[in-house]
This record gives structure tokens, C-alpha cells and sequence, in this order.
């Protein structure tokens, strides 16, 4: 009887690893871009275009189509993971849409009170939860974006463009105001992250110009950026934030990373820990460094063919041999991609290498998000 | 007795205006005639009248086939379809009603956008009242929609009426506020909201006629066009000034049609308002500046307007609280377009208009207002403002700025800081203004603020006017005008204005040589020919409280700030307009 249900368990976890297998053979990253416009005179600052909104990739960032309105302001977007792309939620400039039918139909969700929301973050453990930063300040909702409730106690100025929930720690938000990186206490008081510069080997508060950038990267590691080419780290779920400046050097300002969570293993310093991958963008072009050891990092060619890099995203890219894909969205370029393995080969240099319909290709990209999508 | 009248005269019917039957009849065959592009409505005269109507209908064809223009095609859209409902072909109410499913217009992101956006989706709610939410735009239910386009406009309403306008006595804009009203005063079902609107629109007209000399909208403007700029009549609210305040109207604008079309007649006390320029007066209205995001920690900068409005001329400005820790002395009420004095003559002639600027070009001032990347933005505006990178531009105020008005006198003060882009000043001259005299004394090395160079005095019709350029300058004639541009960029234009019937020329020019500045530590005093002096304090011009309580404070207009009571009077006439009540008598 032993032996039988040994043979029954070693048959049941065959099964399931098979399973796990299957279904891992049968996904594949979902790429979305955001633009806030197309690129044409009288596009942007308040104004909408054809061709702006939300754009969707299922091939890493070689093909994209436009989803729901288009002629929307979009600055961001995020999905509800276990609705599997189905309940997707659109951070734009009249305020929150939502789609539950992958992106079809959409539904305004908020009313004049909000508006220029660059960000929104839906709690994957508690989808009703959404959370959204705006340029007037930051708000939630828990009944699934039916009322939302305004959350500015402890900013000392209303701008926001960046909020991230914590994806292991419960109750745990971050929101990234223009000079201050925030965290929620008490559920509705925002406090001011502790930021410490110890580059100089005194302690002391670094001067942040304007927090561009902020990623969860493992449980406790966040990382963040400023536009004076500043990164911030933090080992303790964001409590503290240290600066390191090594980095980014002729990349300013400073306007996205993207980091590969995955691959985090090294440790820059004893404060500061540094993701495997990361590709810095801004203003000037883009780099992806390859971090290979705890103080050796690689020293890319700044890619300054592609200006105005807003949005950085760096995907594993398990059907071409594990290769990672750089993907960034600009300015008024688009988007572009490359193979890191190939870089060479496939440098963009003009539009010639431009990837996407159309009409993305002179959009302003907000920001670029990915997920996994079982098929 | 005595009371009896009182009440009997509360009760007296409203006199009618000037917009008779046969002013909106010929308005409408102008703008009948008037060649022009596809436009809501144009089209709107058309059929109503039952002209043209074949090209009409093609017109129609080309703003539905395709959509565009955002919040601009929705209340033209909503007041065609609410203005021609007797007379449209149902298939055009059917294609109008798809183009509501499916054109997604966006909201845009000021106060005039909103009010085109809430006022056309409450008018067109109210048209289609029970529809579920698969067939609107927005995926919202009617309903849904109602109430929330209701709610906006009974929060903006209140917001006006108590604290005052963000986009105000915009030349231009005022156009797209007065439209949406004139639509919902004579469209909307709820009667309260019907009835707020139509008080709302008479606030509108106040503001304008209190400011209004000869079709010019004076005083200092938050936003207003390169054109309207140096050409005050240029703008798109003379269109709305002259209809509903003078007899005729030679500005024509394609909306005047929707006004002509409508029932509402301008209550005559406005139009006095409006008019009655016989003895001078100062006009104190309150304005809130448009709401910051970044680098301020106020979000509505407090505002006060002074005009001295006389027959032949109205000088005008705005001072903006400030409450900043750094060296900039001053605030912006709104960026790229602003305006912030004037002075302007009642004469005809083009260019008649005065003034100065500092041509700010600022990746902050855009940070401060619009959410997308600063230096993005200072890249790009060129192709949105055209004008707003350049050194030479007349229209746009300064975080450097600060000026300060005392009825006929205004000192226009400056401190650009070495960082800035641009460090000069520009003054415009109308070249229609005649140069009685120059005092061009001014050595180099002359430095603001006691060792003043000499005047300029200018004849503009009767008035006279007297300039002093607080720094040494040079003049350029520019065609229709002369620029005035600082060596310096700390600098002052004082101005002060008289009428020929007041003082000679000579003796005006001999006054004003005796008028030196005092400067005692900070405390600076400007004196004037009339004893009314300027008096300001540089230590506290960054951090700039504005102490005023009244909202509107003339001879003609006044309302305590907050109260939402806005009370007119004109000689015999008076009038009341109650927004928290809804009433108005």
C-alpha cells in the first residue's frame, strides 16, 4: 500500500510538474505602452491627438496595436494579474478608464475632481484597492474605482507621478512626489522616506532634482531615480533610501530605469544594491548595463541615436535563447527595441529600426509595463 | 410712500436690451452670409433660418464624419442639435447620436475646456435621458453622466461667484465661457441649473462691461492672443461686447449665431455698465490664478484687479500673492499668455494699447502649470506657442514682475535675475500716440531706482500720458509701434495718465519733472502729480499678501468675497444676483 501510494505521489507531482511545464510553454510577456500624445503641434500640454492612448505588444515590442480611445492622454497603465490581461485600468488625463473586456470597451471610472493622473496602481491581492498618483496629488479606492477618496495629508506640495504598492509587504505604498519619495502610515498620512548620501563619506541628505523613476525590485529592494542622475537604493522595503551617483554619468536629466528583477544578485555597496541589468534612460539616449560582479559594472556606449528615452522596460525573453529585450519608449520617436545579445546588430540608429504601426511611431511614450500572460 | 416706490421699482420689469429681434435677425444673416468653413454654428443659422440649407447639411457632413476638436466640437455639436431640433433631418439626429457613442473627446485641462465638456455631455443627457452606458462615450449611463456634469457645474458656479475665475477677461477665451452659457441658460432642464447658468451669463457680462471702453476689453487679461495683445479689439469677446452691448455688431464671430438664436437679452443695467463712461471710477475685481502643481505651495494664487476706468482711457492690472522662499519676486496668474497691465485708449485706430513685459521663457513656468516634462516641454512649446520662445514676443508675465496701480499712476517693477533667459524689459508704444517729448538724459551707468533718467510724454487723442523708464533703454520703431528694451533687468516703468481737460500738456510735463522716487531701507514711495502715491516694500515682494475682501468693488458692481452675492447698480437702475439661493431681482 506504501509503495502504491509512493507510486500515486511520484505520479501526481509528475503530472504537476508536467502541467507547470505545459503552462509555462504556453505564455508569454504582454507589453503595454502609454502614450500621452502624438507627436504634432499643439499635441501635449493640455491638448489630445489621434494616435495617443494605450498600445499593446505581444511579441516583445516588434508589433503593437492600439487599444480603447484614441485620442486620450495616457500616462500609464496597470492590469489586474489574475484577470490574466482582462481587467485593465488606464492612468490618463481625465482620469481613470477601465476595460474588462482586455481592452475593448472602456468606462470612465472618476469624475472632474480628478485629473492629469500619471499613475495607477491596482493591489493585486486586493483588486479593488487602486491607488492612483496625480499632478493635483494622490487618491484610492476600494470598492473597485466606484468612490475614490483623496490622500494628500503630509505632502507639502500636490504633484505626484509615480505610486507603487508593495507586492510582498501588506499595506505598504510608496508614492514619489516631485522632491520627496513618500510612504502611506496611519492608511491616509503620507511621510517622507529617510534618503541618505553617504557618497562623500558623510552622511548626508542628497539633493534630489525632480524623482523620475521608482521599481520594486525583490521584496525588501526598491530602487530609484531623480533627474540629476541620482539613484537611490533601498535594502528595507523603502524605509531608507541611499543615493549613489555612479552611474548614470551624460544620461541627464535622468528619466527612466528599467531593471531586471529577476537577475538581482550583486551588491554594489552596503547600502545600495544594484540590479543584474539596468537600462537608464533620459533626455540625451539610453545605456543598459550588464552587471556581472559586485563592482564590476559594464560601461556601455551611451545610445544617443534615440533621444528623449522616457520609459525604459527590459524583458526576458525566453523564446529567442533567454535573450533579454531592451525596450524604450520616447519623446516623440515612439518606440524601440532591441535584442541585448544582438546589440550590436541591432542598434537603433534612425527610424529605420523603428518598431510599431503608424501612428505610434511619433507618439510621446509615457511609460511601458509588462506582464504575463498565460495562454 | 417712500417704501412703496422702493418696492414697486424692485418689481419693474427688467428693461430690454439692444438685442432685438431685428439685431439677432441681422446677425444672423451676416454670419448667413459671411463665407466660411464647416462650423456648428454657421450651420445652426442656416437652417433655422432655412438658407443655404443644401450646403448646410454638407457642412453638417464634414463635422460628423469625422470629429475633431475635442470639448470645441461637443458644445457646438450639443447647440446645433438643441437650437435646430425642429428643423434637423432625423438622420442627422441619428448620426449626431452615434458620433456621442463613439467620438471619445477628450476633457482638456482648463476652465474653459471643463465648462465645454460638463455643460454639452449635461445638455445631451438631458436630450437622451435613459440610455445605458454602452451607448456614450465615457461608459456611463446618463444618469451617471448628469450627475456628474451637473455637479461640476454647481461646483464651478459656486467657485466663481464666491472666489472668482481662473480664466478671467480672457479676450479670447471668454468666447468659449459666454457660448456653453448662452446654451445652457436657454437649453438646460433642470430648472435651477437653467436658471444659475442664466445668472451665470449676466456675471460673465458684468465682468466684461465693467472693463469694456469703446469694444475694447480692458485691464489686465489671464490669458490673451499675440494679436489681441497689441490689438485689443482683435479679440474674440469683442464679438460678445459689441452684441450685447452696443447696437451693432462689426466683429462678427460664427457663435453670435447660438446668442441670436437664444432668448436671452442682456438686463439693460449691463449694458449701462458697459457704457456709462460719463466721471471716472476704479474697478476692484478678485481673481484666482490657475492651479499650480509643481514649485508652489499655494495651488490658487489670490488676485486682485484694479482698472481706472475714465472715457478716454483704462489703465489696468493684476497683483498676484506670492509666498516663495527664493528671490523671485513675483507670481504668474496663468503662464504663456498672460497679460499683466495695460493701458489702453478708447480712440478707434488699431494698436491702442500700452504697456510692458518682461519676455519670460522658463521651463519652470511650464513645470508649475502642466504635468509633462519641463525641459520636454521647453523644447516643444514653440510648436504650440508659437511665440512663447521668443525674445521679442508681447504677450506673457514674469515670476519677475511685480506691479502696483494707484487709479491713474502704475509702477510696473522688475528683477530678472542673471539666470534668466532674458534680461530686458519691453515697453509698447502705439505709434498712433504722439511723442510730445523725450528726455533721453539717461547716462549708462544709470541705475534703478533713485538716479532716475527723464519721461517720455505721449498725447493719445485727449490723453496724455507720461512714461519714465526707471533704466537706460533704447527705442526701435517697429511700424505700428515703438519698442521701449531695458539695458537692465532691474527696472521700473512708471506710467502715469491724465486728460487734456485736466492740465496742458506743458503743465503735466512740468509735474512730472518734480516727481522723484523715495527709497527709505526697503519702503520704496512713488509719488504722483495727484498726491496719490505708490508705496511698496522690496523686502516683502516674494512673500505677497493680498489683503482685499471684496470680489467686486466699484461704483457699479460689489460682492463680498465668499458671499456669492453679487450686487449691481447704474444710476436708477439695480440689480441682484443671489447664486447661493438661485435668485436673482
Amino acid at each position: 500500500v506504501r509503495f502504491e501510494s509512493l507510486r500515486l505521489s511520484v505520479l501526481l507531482l509528475f503530472l504537476l510538474l508536467a502541467n507547470m511545464q505545459a503552462v509555462a510553454q504556453h505564455s508569454h510577456t504582454r507589453v503595454f505602452a502609454t502614450a500621452i500624445a502624438n507627436d504634432s503641434a499643439g499635441a501635449f500640454m493640455g491638448a489630445s491627438s489621434n494616435g495617443s492612448g494605450l498600445y499593446q505588444s505581444d511579441d516583445t515590442g516588434s508589433t503593437w496595436r492600439h487599444l480603447g480611445w484614441n485620442n486620450i492622454k495616457a500616462y500609464s497603465m496597470d492590469a489586474v494579474r489574475s484577470s490574466n490581461g482582462r481587467i485593465l485600468f488606464l492612468a490618463t488625463g481625465l482620469g481613470v478608464l477601465r476595460s474588462t473586456d482586455y481592452g475593448e470597451n472602456w468606462k470612465v471610472l472618476t469624475d472632474w475632481r480628478i485629473s492629469e493622473v500619471m499613475d495607477v496602481a491596482v493591489n493585486q491581492k486586493n483588486p479593488s484597492e487602486i491607488y492612483i498618483a496625480t499632478a493635483h496629488g494622490p487618491w484610492r479606492s476600494r470598492d473597485g474605482g466606484v468612490t475614490w477618496s483623496e490622500l494628500v495629508r503630509g505632502l507639502e506640495v500636490p504633484f505626484t507621478s509615480r505610486i507603487v504598492i508593495d507586492s510582498v509587504v501588506a499595506n505598504h505604498v510608496l508614492l514619489v512626489g516631485d522632491r520627496e519619495i513618500y510612504m502611506l502610515k496611519q492608511d491616509s498620512i503620507w511621510y517622507p522616506v529617510e534618503t541618505n548620501d553617504k557618497s562623500s563619506g558623510w552622511e548626508s541628505t542628497p539633493v534630489v532634482d525632480h524623482f523620475s523613476s521608482l521599481s520594486q525590485i525583490s521584496a525588501n529592494h526598491w530602487i530609484a531615480a531623480a533627474e540629476n542622475s541620482l539613484t537611490l537604493g533601498s535594502i528595507d522595503s523603502g524605509r531608507i533610501f541611499y543615493a549613489d551617483r555612479i552611474l548614470w554619468d551624460s544620461i541627464n536629466p535622468l528619466w527612466c530605469l528599467g531593471v531586471s528583477s529577476e537577475y538581482f544578485e550583486s551588491e554594489k555597496t552596503s547600502t545600495i544594491h544594484i540590479p543584474r541589468r539596468v537600462l537608464a534612460g533620459g533626455l540625451s539616449g539610453y545605456r543598459t548595463y550588464a552587471n556581472t560582479s559586485n563592482d564590476a559594472m559594464s560601461q556601455p556606449e551611451l545610445i544617443s541615436s534615440v533621444k528623449r528615452v522616457h520609459a525604459c522596460l527590459l524583458i526576458l525573453d525566453q523564446s529567442n535563447g533567454a535573450d533579454y529585450v531592451s525596450i524604450v519608449g520616447t519623446l516623440g520617436d515612439g518606440v524601440f527595441r532591441r535584442s541585448e545579445v544582438q546589440a550590436t546588430k541591432l542598434l537603433p540608429k534612425d527610424r529605420s529600426n523603428y518598431v510599431g504601426d503608424q501612428s505610434l511611431q511619433r507618439c510621446q511614450i509615457w511609460s511601458l509595463k509588462s506582464f504575463h500572460i498565460m495562454e | 410712500m417712500k417704501r412703496l416706490v422702493i418696492f414697486f421699482l424692485l418689481f419693474l420689469p427688467i428693461a430690454s436690451g439692444a438685442q432685438t429681434s431685428a439685431l439677432k435677425q441681422q446677425v444672423l444673416k451676416q454670419i448667413i452670409q459671411k463665407p466660411s468653413g464647416p462650423n456648428f454654428a454657421v450651420v445652426s443659422a442656416k437652417l433655422r433660418a432655412g438658407k443655404d440649407v443644401e450646403n448646410a447639411y454638407k457642412q453638417l457632413d464634414t463635422l460628423l464624419v469625422r470629429p475633431y476638436g475635442d470639448m470645441f466640437w461637443m458644445y457646438g455639436c450639443a447647440g446645433l442639435y438643441l437650437s435646430t431640433q425642429d428643423v434637423l433631418r432625423p438622420e442627422y439626429k441619428a448620426r449626431i447620436r452615434e458620433c456621442w457613442k463613439h467620438f471619445t473627446p477628450y476633457r482638456g485641462d482648463t476652465e474653459n475646456h471643463f465648462l465645454m465638456y460638463y455643460g454639452s455631455l449635461m445638455l445631451m443627457s438631458e436630450v437622451w435621458p435613459d440610455l445605458g452606458e454602452q451607448e456614450w462615450f465615457t461608459g456611463q449611463t446618463s444618469k451617471e453622466i448628469h450627475n456628474q456634469a451637473a455637479d461640476y457645474l454647481d461646483h464651478w458656479i459656486d467657485e466663481v461667484a464666491r472666489y472668482g475665475q481662473i480664466e478671467f477677461d480672457s479676450p479670447r477665451y471668454q468666447y468659449y465661457f459666454i457660448t456653453p452659457l448662452v446654451l445652457l441658460a436657454e437649453f438646460a432642464h433642470d430648472a435651477r441649473m437653467k436658471k444659475r447658468c442664466q445668472m451665470m451669463l449676466e456675471y460673465f457680462l458684468v465682468d466684461h462691461a465693467l472693463e469694456y471702453l469703446n469694444g475694447n476689453y480692458c485691464g489686465a487679461h489671464s490669458r490673451v492672443s499675440d494679436q489681441a495683445a497689441i490689438d485689443p479689439r482683435s479679440g474674440e469677446a469683442t464679438a460678445y461686447g459689441e452684441y450685447f452691448f452696443s447696437d451693432q455688431v462689426t466683429h462678427l464671430e460664427p457663435d453670435l449665431a447660438f446668442a441670436a438664436l437664444s432668448s436671452f437679452v442682456c438686463p439693460e443695467i449691463i449694458r449701462t455698465i458697459a457704457n456709462d463712461r460719463s466721471k471716472p471710477f476704479t474697478n476692484i475685481k478678485m481673481k484666482r490664478g490657475r492651479t499650480t502643481i509643481r514649485d508652489s505651495k499655494i495651488r490658487n494664487a489670490t488676485i486682485v484687479k484694479h482698472d481706472y476706468m475714465t472715457q478716454d482711457y483704462c489703465l489696468g492690472s493684476m497683483e498676484i500673492s506670492s509666498e516663495l522662499s527664493d528671490s523671485v519676486i513675483g507670481a504668474l496668474a496663468q503662464p504663456i499668455q498672460q497679460q499683466t497691465w495695460s493701458l489702453v485708449f478708447a480712440g478707434e485706430k488699431k494698436h491702442n494699447i500700452l504697456f510692458s513685459l518682461h519676455p519670460n521663457f522658463d521651463a519652470r513656468e511650464l513645470a508649475e502649470f502642466f504635468p509633462e516634462e519641463p525641459s520636454f516641454m521647453l523644447e516643444r512649446i514653440g510648436a504650440v506657442k508659437a511665440g512663447y520662445p521668443n525674445e521679442n514676443k508681447w504677450v506673457g508675465g514674469s515670476p519677475y514682475e511685480r506691479v502696483f496701480q494707484n487709479e491713474n499712476e502704475l509702477l510696473a517693477y522688475y528683477d530678472i535675475p542673471e539666470s534668466a533667459k532674458y534680461r530686458h524689459v519691453d515697453l509698447y508704444i502705439p505709434k498712433a500716440a504722439t511723442i510730445l517729448s523725450r528726455d533721453q538724459t539717461s547716462a549708462e551707468n544709470d541705475i534703478f531706482i533713485l538716479s532716475a533718467p527723464g519721461w517720455i510724454v505721449l498725447k493719445y487723442d485727449s490723453t496724455l500720458v507720461g512714461v519714465r523708464i526707471m533704466s537706460p533703454y533704447d527705442l526701435t520703431d517697429e511700424g505700428d509701434n515703438y519698442r521701449i528694451r531695458t539695458k537692465t533687468g532691474n527696472t521700473a516703468c512708471w506710467i502715469i495718465c491724465v486728460n487734456q481737460s485736466e492740465m496742458t500738456a506743458d503743465d503735466f510735463a512740468k509735474k512730472l519733472l518734480h516727481l522723484e522716487p523715495v527709497k527709505r531701507g526697503s519702503k520704496v514711495t512713488f509719488p504722483s502729480i495727484t498726491g496719490k502715491s505708490i508705496h511698496f516694500d522690496l523686502a516683502q515682494l516674494s512673500n505677497y499678501k493680498i489683503t482685499e475682501t471684496h470680489l467686486f468693488a466699484s461704483r457699479f458692481a460689489s460682492a463680498k468675497l465668499g458671499s456669492g452675492i453679487l450686487w449691481l447698480r447704474a444710476g436708477k437702475l439695480h440689480r441682484a444676483l443671489d447664486f447661493i439661493h438661485a435668485k436673482s431681482w
